[in-house]
């Protein structure tokens, strides 16, 4: 550090480079100290205030074991599913998304994905990529395809079949599973 | 002798397929035989519950499988094409800017093509809905590299997106040109069908419709409302299905039945 500091009998060349050296540390050392304080405050913080897990005390599993493993539950879950056919509730990747995504001013569902929302806030923090949503739904568009939501979906589609044919993705998607395979063939006989 | 050279043999087949799974298959042993008590003991239970959502892993009490009367299969109409395409989602993906027209539709996946036969002796004219055909011995699962493509115990041919390369190994190894690959990003997803650029996909018999215990998928839907009531599906283990009976009924035929692939998706009127 010594050598950094400014010489008074310096030569005339170097002398003014020593303000911008300084600077410099004094930015970085700035930096340091604000990832500190992110450190500090920030885990824990990412669930987003409009969603349902805002209202909710912990996730599926305790919230420490979630922070931890949640990969190791949702990997699990989606062998069971793709293999076993078995779309159960718990640990499906449709229940942290229908549960994690926030709300806009609107109440329209936001990608859960998307910036300062509940996965990629903490991905980006955290500096995992996160690929998930390559494939999968990032909105609750409605169609859980589980047990809880079934019941719901069936009064949707029976709703839905009286009311007619959409097909425009956000609107068929958000009002039920089969609505729009369902509701097609009955807008054609009109 | 000619026929013979033309015969595949099965148990070649057979033998090759011995050969690769014995090393898995010592250690996969143990977990297959305790597999067989489950189901046993489930076989009671799902029974009752078949309009309720799955608790139990798939089994091979059931294969599911399609009977299309080509008879009944109208010209021009594309409404289980159409159906398919909502139901999983495909048509949410559209052509992607700056893109040529001919290429996208030479490229844009689709699960159910209508295939249009005419015999040039007779004239006589044939359509038919051609998606995967949930072979019994299915040879996209026998090239995959990565084992993504894999036959579910109930008889459905998929693609674990999960594994998937991309490699399109599946695609040149399918006999009925079933498999389409994902070449663009996709924006919007059902989550009742999670799909994205990188993989292969193809028809899946609704599995996510059987999963909650539904038995039907949404081209025999489509095609019931529009009056046709070409394309049944069923299972094709049960002896008292309707689709059982109505391959009783008349006769029926597998596409490429030579290649003895035992296709879960059979034509009548072919």
């Amino acid at each position: 550090m010594s050598n950094l500091q400014p010489k008074p009998g310096g030569r005339a060349g170097v002398a003014p480079l020593v303000p911008l050296v300084l600077r410099f540390l004094g930015l970085s050392f700035l930096g340091l100290s604000w990832a500190g304080a992110a450190q500090a405050s920030g885990v824990g913080d990412f669930v987003v205030e409009s969603s349902r897990a805002a209202k909710l005390n912990n996730c599926v599993e305790p919230t420490e074991y979630m922070r931890r493993y949640h990969m190791e539950v949702i990997r699990h879950q989606r062998d069971t599913t793709v293999y076993g056919g078995i779309r159960s509730t718990k640990h499906s990747l449709a229940g942290c998304v229908d549960c994690h995504v926030g709300y806009d001013a609107q109440h329209e569902p936001v990608a859960i994905n998307a910036k300062r929302q509940f996965c990629k806030r903490c991905h980006n923090y955290a500096a995992v990529t996160l690929n998930c949503f390559d494939c999968h739904a990032t909105l609750p568009e409605g169609e859980g395809w589980n047990q809880v939501r079934l019941q719901v979906h069936d009064k949707r589609h029976m709703d839905a079949s009286s009311q007619g044919h959409r097909t425009e993705h956000a609107k068929a998607t958000l009002s039920g599973p089969s609505t729009a395979a369902a509701a097609a063939p009955e807008g054609r006989e009109r | 002798m000619s026929q013979d050279i033309n015969q595949v043999s099965q148990q070649r087949r057979r033998f090759i397929g011995a050969a690769a799974g014995a090393a898995a298959g010592a250690v996969a042993g143990a977990a297959s035989a305790a597999g067989v008590v489950v189901a046993a003991l489930s076989s009671s239970v799902a029974g009752n519950a078949e309009a309720a959502p799955r608790t139990e892993p798939v089994s091979d009490r059931h294969r599911w499988g399609m009977l299309i009367d080509t008879a009944k299969c109208a010209d021009g109409c594309t409404a289980c094409v159409d159906a398919c395409d909502r139901e999983n989602g495909l048509n949410l993906q559209s052509e992607p800017l700056g893109n040529d027209e001919e290429k996208w539709q030479n490229q844009r996946p689709v699960w159910i093509r209508k295939v249009k036969l005419q015999d040039n002796a007779t004239g006589v004219v044939t359509n038919l809905p051609l998606m995967c055909q949930h072979c019994e011995h299915p040879p996209c699962v026998d090239v995959c590299p990565t084992g993504a493509s894999f036959k579910r115990a109930d008889g459905i041919v998929m693609v674990d997106r999960h594994t998937c390369i991309g490699c399109r190994y599946c695609i040149m190894a399918c006999p009925y040109k079933a498999r389409s690959f994902v070449h663009e990003p996709v924006e919007h997803k059902l989550t009742r069908a999670p799909r994205g650029m990188g993989c292969v996909e193809s028809c899946n018999l609704c599995m996510h419709r059987l999963d909650e215990g539904q038995t039907t998928t949404a081209c025999s839907d489509a095609c019931a409302a529009g009056g046709h009531h070409a394309i049944l599906f069923g299972d094709l283990k049960d002896p008292d299905s309707p689709l059982r009976q109505a391959m009783a009924a008349q006769p029926s035929r597998q596409i490429r039945e030579e290649l003895e692939l035992n296709t879960g998706v059979r034509y009548a009127g072919l």
